[in-house]
């Protein structure tokens, strides 16, 4: 086959008519290869999120599927505001919000903490085999355990008993009640809560900052001691401007992922006491599967994501700006 | 033997907005070596690309042996190309990278092996054909990727600066063996570079782009002795040229500001005819510069910098407010800040009008044999490298 | 003489402490903060570990201690049955007695551990090959292709996964129940599909994005279509992304709690999640071994997945991605 013969040889029959229909619209190719993800999202968010979410919350739900639900106007959101329902609305509020400002630093802490203690190395003393890689692994338990596991644990660990060995452990040097030890009591449990959720939750920031610290040449540090820099300046002028763009990034994904969780309280303390850690996800679960009121559970599910749209935008304009 | 025509090709990109390439048109003998070159966004790549098929011209035809392949997709078109990063196929062999191509167009096993086989044997890949290539060194990586686009005895072999990414002592030996490699082919080949120095020494015809235009196309030593512009005087040649915002006083005298030289009637009436007005620029290469006794030359003036170049020197004087170049055998005793008379080879002299195009060159006006000259410029330039 | 008065300029002196703060205390330093921070991450997993084998009464004697026996040695083969759980050592109920692995094997038997986790199995392998074939093409062509609305319709397709899932279980349960999909492991794969999708697509989009440009451009030229091209080059080295994401798909469908509770009301159909917390009201206090030992069966199988999967995520997010968790 020389080479002349070949220019402008097409395939035969119907695979050089797709082909060239194909080359013709190329943005049919695009649009081809969306249709799986548009087909699945249409039909299990949108459709759903618009049909079951924004309608459902007009309506009085009914257990019997055969039934209508029948339509209550704005009644399930007065009831919320207004009605029987407005303390424990702006109870949990204020418990999502102040979850939110003491996860999210912790998080942020203790992730940096991992990632920059990951990043040195721990060889074996004598043998010379480099460990790093097992215990960088190791860091990730907490984040592979399923949420639900981790707050039964911790909330096993957190109760006054022989075998709370959380509680025997802090009981030391706090003044905690024996009845009920951590998980039952103010402003235990909700120290409790926080312990279990960084605990489950901090690997990510922490994967996230071992990239980000690993992608820091070597060179700025050597050139800084040189320059006589001591490890805190280092990390101060070196390590922490390099790392600022993905600190914000990642704030900002934890604070809008941390929001609506409710396993690790629903495990950890159910809630309690009381309502002490009962956040906004919880309420939702309580009322929409615990009550069967899922008219009222819509919509206060309603609110709750108007209120963090605001959040949502910020973060997929940041991930799109490069776009 | 393939011929490959451009004619009247544009390309512009955001809606228009941005012309990359601009009404280019362009013939490539059968089997001839031909070097798009120009500055980083003069539409050397676009037009590359355009020929491969990776893009579509918004204007214009492209045709190959007379057949018009404009809106043919890349795999109709036969061409082979080689990218700046190689592009290899990080998760095939190079037996596989390199099969790739006729698999595609159905070859069948046995001549796919053979033309494999040869095309290694060429490229002195034949040891590496079961590695990937993450396993190979940069050198390697180019001898495969050469190695796969000369498996399909392509109808026109394109090269989108491929030996950008070498360092300096493998360039020279790619740069030869790819001249080498092109000879044997003997197909129509297309080489983009921005590196003027590799555009001189590798192609039959140097094609000088610049803002999505091409300024000239030419034999390297007609590109660099006779440019038709501004711009491809400037752009090619080492140490670059050195130009003289002047005016002609319309009879027999050019003024530099800093001194002044009278020229035969040939080149005034040229230069009558060929100025709008009275400013004009005149270029003068570093080589035509040479040192003469104190008094003697068009100028005294004062070495600022010295660089030996081994059997040359480069040697940089402030005259008006320009950095002049002038380059001289290193045989000559001087130093930094020494003061020293310049004196021109007038017959080597450009003039060009300030908005670009060149209107004469000294010699070519007293028409004087161009050749025995040439070949001496040639030597020297040689000397430079 | 100038220039040799030019050092006299210099004291070639140590600055500061006469030790060196790193070459002395940072080699040990480093180990303290590993064995500090390593025994708060492990210390869930080794309880829940130790006490999985031992009788209530060891469990509340020592929680922290490994499991022992309380008696006189037995008879080296007598060993073997008790430690398999086959015969235990003292009858349940009673204290002091090191329970080897019947706890788990009670778990196995009887919980019914085995069909939780052939439910979440099952959920979660096709949670992941839904979501990852169906997103390896989006997300080449948010990545590489153009058509028109790109950049809105990867917003919609990504905002799904910013979306907490408790907004979304309210309405995904009513339609559940309209198509008569509840306690159904295709109701749950689609349900747990909503939020898997747009997590891989955001992923595989950074790493296709990151991928030199000309390699389609040299499959074309070689002789592929666009579309061929895809297939035939970009599939075949995206083979461990893919893997990933399709691993880390896995482990969000086998965390999640919400969705399979809502979803599976029938304990047959339902994952591990749920079942876990049903094991509290279950057995509690007095039978804790038995919570333990469920709990680490559901830790175990992640743990190992995430130490393999470290390496690669590493890599994969320096470009800037992240995870959900």
């Amino acid at each position: 086959m020389s080479a002349i013969d070949q220019i402008g040889r097409r395939r035969e029959g119907i695979g050089g008519i797709v082909d060239s229909v194909l080359e013709e619209y190329g943005s049919v190719q695009g649009l081809l290869f969306l249709l799986p993800t548009l087909v699945l999202l249409t039909g299990i968010v949108f459709y759903p999120m618009i049909q079951n979410g924004l309608l459902l919350s007009l309506r009085d739900y009914t257990l019997n599927p055969a039934a209508p639900d029948p339509f209550v106007g704005l009644a399930n959101y007065e009831y919320w505001f207004f009605g029987a329902g407005q303390a424990l609305f702006l109870f949990s509020i204020k418990v999502t919000i102040l979850y939110e400002l003491l996860v999210v630093p912790f998080d942020l802490v203790v992730a940096l903490g991992a990632a920059l203690l990951m990043n040195e190395r721990f060889q074996l003393p004598g043998l010379g085999i480099e460990t790093r890689a097992f215990w960088r692994g190791l860091m990730l338990a907490g984040y592979a355990s399923p949420a639900i596991a981790a707050g039964l644990t911790w909330g096993i660990m957190q109760q006054a008993a022989e075998y709370g060995i959380v509680y025997q452990f802090l009981t030391q040097f706090f003044d905690i009640p024996a009845s009920g030890g951590i998980v039952s009591n103010k402003p235990w449990a909700f120290w409790g809560v926080v312990i279990a959720k960084v605990w489950r939750d901090f690997g990510f920031m922490y994967i996230v900052f071992l990239a980000g610290v690993q992608s820091i040449p070597s060179a700025l540090y050597e050139i800084s001691k040189v320059d006589g820099a001591n490890p805190i300046q280092r990390f101060r002028y070196i390590t922490l401007p390099h790392l600022r763009t993905v600190i914000v990034t990642v704030v900002m994904i934890r604070t809008v992922f941390t929001v609506g969780k409710l396993a690790i309280p629903l495990a950890t303390t159910q809630g309690g006491p009381v309502n002490y850690t009962r956040v906004l996800g919880l309420v939702i679960y309580d009322v929409g599967f615990g009550e069967w009121a899922l008219g009222r559970a819509a919509a206060l599910g309603m609110m709750f994501a108007v209120s963090i749209i605001p959040l949502i935008l910020l973060w997929v304009k940041t991930e799109t700006e490069d776009y | 033997m393939v011929d490959a025509n451009l004619d009247g090709l544009r390309k512009t990109f955001n809606n228009g907005n941005v012309v990359a390439v601009d009404s280019i048109d362009l013939h490539i003998e059968e089997g001839e070596f031909i070097v798009l070159v120009g500055p980083s966004g003069c539409g050397k790549s676009t037009t590359l690309r355009c020929i491969a098929g990776l893009e579509t011209p918004n204007d214009g035809k492209i045709e190959f042996g007379g057949h018009d392949v404009t809106e043919l997709p890349p795999k109709d078109r036969a061409v082979s190309m080689v990218f700046q990063n190689y592009a290899l196929y990080p998760s095939m062999t190079v037996y596989e990278n390199m099969e790739f191509g006729l698999k595609m167009r159905g070859a069948d096993r046995e001549t796919i092996d053979e033309r494999v086989r040869w095309a290694a044997g060429i490229m002195e890949i034949g040891d590496l054909l079961d590695r990937y290539p993450n396993q190979l060194s940069g050198g390697q990586q180019q001898r495969v990727a050469l190695g796969r686009a000369i498996v399909r005895e392509p109808a026109i072999f394109l090269l989108d600066e491929p030996l950008s990414n070498l360092d300096a002592k493998l360039r020279s030996v790619m740069r030869t063996e790819i001249q080498e490699l092109q000879r044997k082919l003997d197909v129509a080949t297309v080489f983009v570079t921005h590196d003027q120095e590799e555009a001189m020494s590798m192609g039959d015809r140097i094609a000088v782009m610049n803002a999505g235009r091409i300024e000239q196309v030419d034999p390297p030593e007609v590109i660099y002795h006779e440019p038709n512009s501004l711009f491809v005087a400037d752009f090619i040649g080492s140490p670059e040229i050195n130009f003289f915002e002047s005016t002609f006083d319309g009879s027999d005298t050019v003024d530099t500001g800093a001194f002044g030289f009278d020229v035969p009637s040939e080149v005034a009436t040229e230069l009558s005819s060929g100025l709008d007005g009275r400013d004009l620029v005149v270029g003068i290469r570093p080589e035509d510069i040479s040192l003469a006794p104190l008094g003697e030359g068009v100028i005294d003036t004062e070495i600022q910098v010295l660089e030996p170049m081994g059997d040359t020197q480069i040697l940089y004087f402030d005259i008006g407010d320009s950095r002049i170049r002038a380059v001289v055998p290193s045989a000559q005793p001087i130093g930094e800040n020494d003061k020293v008379g310049l004196s021109v080879n007038w017959e080597n002299v450009h003039f060009f009008r300030p908005d670009g195009p060149s209107v004469v060159k000294w010699r070519k006006a007293t028409d004087e044999g161009v050749n025995t000259d040439q070949e001496l410029r040639t030597d020297q330039r040689a000397g430079n490298q | 003489m100038a220039t040799k008065s030019g050092a006299d300029d210099f004291t070639f002196e140590r600055s500061g402490s006469k030790y060196n703060w790193e070459d002395h205390y940072k080699p040990v330093l480093k180990y303290v903060f590993l064995i500090v921070f390593l025994s708060w991450i492990l210390l869930p997993v080794y309880y829940t570990g130790v006490n999985s084998m031992k009788g209530p009464g060891q469990i509340f004697k020592t929680a922290m201690g490994i499991p022992y026996l309380t008696f006189d040695p037995l008879p080296f083969g007598a060993l073997i049955p008790i430690l398999l759980g086959e015969v235990p050592l003292v009858p349940a109920g009673s204290s002091g007695s090191f329970t080897g692995l019947s706890a788990w094997r009670t778990m196995w038997e009887a919980f019914p551990f085995v069909e939780y986790m052939v439910a979440t199995t099952v959920v979660s392998v096709g949670t992941a090959g839904l979501a990852t074939v169906a997103a390896v093409f989006s997300a080449y062509a948010f990545a590489r292709l153009d058509f028109p609305a790109k950049t809105p319709l990867f917003i919609l397709s990504v905002m799904g996964f910013t979306f907490p899932i408790v907004l979304l279980a309210i309405p995904i349960f009513v339609l559940m129940q309209q198509l008569s999909l509840l306690n159904t492991y295709l109701g749950m794969i689609l349900a747990f599909t909503a939020f898997t999708l747009p997590y891989n697509i955001w992923l595989l989009r950074g790493f296709f994005e990151d991928l030199p440009d000309n390699l389609e451009e040299s499959a074309r030229v070689d002789g592929c279509t666009q579309i061929g091209a895809f297939f035939r080059v970009i599939l075949p080295l995206s083979r461990p992304a893919i893997a990933s994401v399709f691993l880390l798909a896995f482990l969000l469908a086998w965390h999640n709690y919400l969705m399979a509770f809502i979803l599976g009301s029938d304990p047959l159909h339902t994952t591990l999640a749920p079942a876990i917390l049903q094991l509290r009201g279950t057995f509690f206090v007095k039978n804790l071994h038995y919570i333990m030992a469920g709990t680490f069966l559901s830790m175990f199988v992640p743990i190992l997945m995430y130490m393999y999967l470290q390496t690669h995520l590493v890599e994969g997010l320096s470009s800037g991605g992240g995870v959900k968790g």
